[in-house]
């Protein structure tokens, strides 16, 4: 157990647009957090920071107290909210892609969930349906035995079944040394699985709770009071 | 046999055809709405005494909530006696037939208040109450079910009482 | 990793490249073939019709020629566009550092495009196969032998002119490559900043080079003075002459060179530095 992420005055702007504004958080290892915010608020570019894929402007993320790299990435399980595999890959490819690249990947974990789910690894990714192509994705990012999970909306725009699956994955997936932040604007389907949220509304943090002390002290559903705090 | 709905204050408990519906309510914490669920699989039979009870992970994936969450829930009911944690194979369900009785006792003075205070709500006396409930009890047990129920609503409607 | 990187990039790139290759042979041979046809066949050679067909058919093949060059360099330096845009949430998730990103590419580019440039010649060879070039090979020898009797080095110098050729080579994937790592930075559009940093490049080198070349003939000037091209009884070239020539060479082909290899580390560090310190992934 420990501090698998902090941010310490991360700050993002683009041009005139500042995206975060001097973000503070700790994250344990272990737990399953909610990154939750409306569009814009800042949540895919703190997780694209936390996966090195975009630079501060300002400020630092630490990932198990190095800064986002190689060997960060080695930790670190990221899922985009697009596809990123080339369009003629084949899903076996993708596989195979990840068992190169990635050490603590389990191969044969991810077969059995594609296995389940009815998919064809000889298939390339251009002839999968959007959602098919987004369980794959899922399938191969949770297959990995990383310390921490960074997943971008993963359950928007998603169909009741699909949502199922990808919130059944998670709990099923879950370890003690991972974390897994889940970034969202649907709130009242996952809070069931989160252990804590964090409430980012036009780059700022306005609040960090546990979903618990949210419920008790308030009486009320976090999606219930996620709407009250971000009524304008 | 399990054609029974058990009903929580805080929770929905559907034993249905040996499938248990987890239902919750986002309003409070789950832990707890997990804890008095289990109770009530127990209770009814679901969960037979000395059975095994599936993995931590399986429950929590079954219930579809966080594997703390429900971690946090069997702990408690390993502290209220009902489960007890054998060192290789996981959590198991109490025999202690005494304490399934205490419990079920508890259970049924939960039910019998809350019948109680159901009716109070609809301005019906206490005594009148616990009259209606005799008669019901009667007339499900007596084999012309037609008949008992029109002595039981002529009955009702000489009521005048308010309270 | 790296190995790992060159094996995708080479498995993504072959098809491709292996297809436009073939085409390029297939075209060659046919052309041969026509040739060899109407050299054979008093008959064809005669008819009007099949000298329009086999000219027709050798600018086909000249186009796909110039063709197979330029896509070679289009397909490079889209995969390495391409690595910068989406599919870059794959790549750069990877536990790999950015030199090793950079390096697969390049790698990979440059085979590709010494690959193409030997395919070309080769179908050349092909093509004019016909006139059995092939019989001259031994005036090459005699070629070569002449000059090292004349005091220059032809070997030393084929070995220099490879030299300056990979290394340019590899300059300008690389001025490429560090041009779309800047792009996104300069202006709100990836491709316009992309293109925009290649033409500032463009005008910065070409100012380089004049001042490289202002240097080179300053240095040089009063030093060659005794470069005399009168041919002695024994139809040689002086001694002196031949020396003097094999050191502007050596001068000339040193400072190119080093410019190159200067330049071309230059462009690696900016495209890895914007790739650590400035990425940016839409």
């Amino acid at each position: 157990m420990g501090t698998i992420l902090q941010a310490q005055g991360l700050t993002k702007r683009f041009g005139q647009t500042t995206a975060l504004d001097n973000v503070e958080l700790s994250l344990e290892s272990g737990r399953i957090v909610g990154l939750l915010g409306p569009n814009g608020s800042g949540k895919t570019t703190f997780i694209k920071i936390a996966s090195g894929l975009l630079t501060p402007t300002a400020g630092q993320v630490l990932i198990d107290g190095v800064a986002p790299g190689p060997q960060t990435k080695a930790q670190v399980s990221y899922l985009p909210d697009r596809t990123y595999f080339d369009n003629w890959m084949k899903v076996s490819d993708c596989l195979e892609l990840f068992a190169d690249f990635y050490q603590d990947f389990d191969r044969v974990k991810a077969n059995d969930m594609l296995h389940s789910l009815g998919i064809d690894a000889s298939k390339t990714f251009k002839t999968l349906s959007k959602g098919t192509q987004e369980k794959v994705q899922l399938a191969l990012v949770m297959s990995r035995q990383a310390k921490l999970y960074l997943l971008d909306e993963p359950i928007g725009g998603v169909d009741p079944a699909a949502r199922d699956f990808i919130l059944d994955t998670i709990i099923r997936n879950y370890n003690e040394e991972g974390t897994v932040v889940i970034s969202t604007h649907l709130i009242s389907d996952i809070e069931k699985v989160l252990d804590d949220v964090i409430f980012l509304w036009d780059g700022r943090i306005e609040r960090t709770d546990s979903v618990d002390h949210i419920r008790e002290q308030s009486g009320k559903s976090v999606d219930e009071v996620f709407r009250e705090v971000f009524k304008c | 046999m399990f054609g029974r709905q058990a009903y929580c204050q805080k929770a929905t408990l559907e034993v249905r055809r040996c499938i248990l519906k987890w239902n919750f309510s986002n309003d409070h914490s789950i832990a707890p709405q997990i804890v008095e669920m289990i109770q009530t699989g127990i209770l009814a039979g679901f969960y037979p005494l000395g059975s095994a009870l599936p993995s931590v992970r399986a429950l929590a994936v079954e219930a579809g909530v966080n594997p703390n969450t429900m971690q946090k829930a069997l702990a408690e009911l390993e502290a209220q006696g009902l489960l007890y944690t054998q060192r290789t194979s996981g959590r198991t369900v109490t025999t202690d037939e005494r304490l399934i009785m205490e419990l079920k006792e508890r259970r049924a003075h939960d039910y019998i208040r809350h019948y109680f205070e159901g009716m109070q709500s609809l301005g019906i006396a206490r005594d009148r109450a616990a009259e209606m409930l005799a008669a019901s009890a009667s007339a499900s047990t007596s084999a012309d079910t037609s008949a008992s129920d029109t002595k039981a609503t002529t009955t009702t409607t000489n009521t005048t009482e308010v309270n | 990793m790296l190995s790992k990187l060159l094996k995708y990039e080479f498995k993504a790139t072959a098809r491709i490249f292996l297809l436009t290759y073939g085409a390029l042979v297939a075209l060659a041979l046919v052309n041969a073939g026509l040739i060899t046809l109407r050299t054979t066949s008093s008959a064809l050679s005669g008819s009007s019709l099949y000298g329009l067909a086999t000219t027709l058919m050798m600018m086909l093949y000249g186009l796909a020629a110039v063709a197979v060059v330029i896509v070679t360099l289009i397909i490079i330096l889209v995969r390495f566009y391409r690595m910068l845009g989406d599919e870059g949430h794959l790549w750069f998730t990877l536990p790999v550092t950015a030199t090793q990103h950079i390096l697969s590419k390049l790698i990979v580019a440059f085979v590709w495009m010494i690959a193409s440039l030997v395919v070309v010649i080769a179908s050349v060879a092909l093509v004019v196969l016909p006139t059995a070039w092939y019989q001259h090979l031994g005036s090459v020898g005699s070629s070569w032998n002449a000059l090292v009797a004349q005091g220059f080095n032809p070997g030393a110098w084929t070995v220099v002119v490879l030299a300056l050729l990979v290394i340019s080579l590899v300059c300008s994937i690389l001025e490429y490559y560090a041009a779309m790592a800047i792009g996104p930075n300069l202006l709100k559009s990836r491709l316009g900043g992309s293109v925009l940093t290649y033409v500032i490049f463009y005008f910065a080198l070409e100012l380089i080079n004049l001042g490289v070349l202002m240097v080179l003939s300053f240095g040089v000037s009063g030093k060659f003075s005794n470069i005399n091209f009168a041919i002695s009884d024994t139809g040689m070239l002086s001694t002196e002459t031949a020396s003097a020539i094999n050191r502007l060479v050596s001068t000339t082909s040193l400072t190119v060179g080093v410019e190159y290899l200067v330049l071309a580390v230059v462009f690696f560090c900016l495209a890895r530095y914007f790739m650590t310190r400035k990425l940016n992934l839409a």
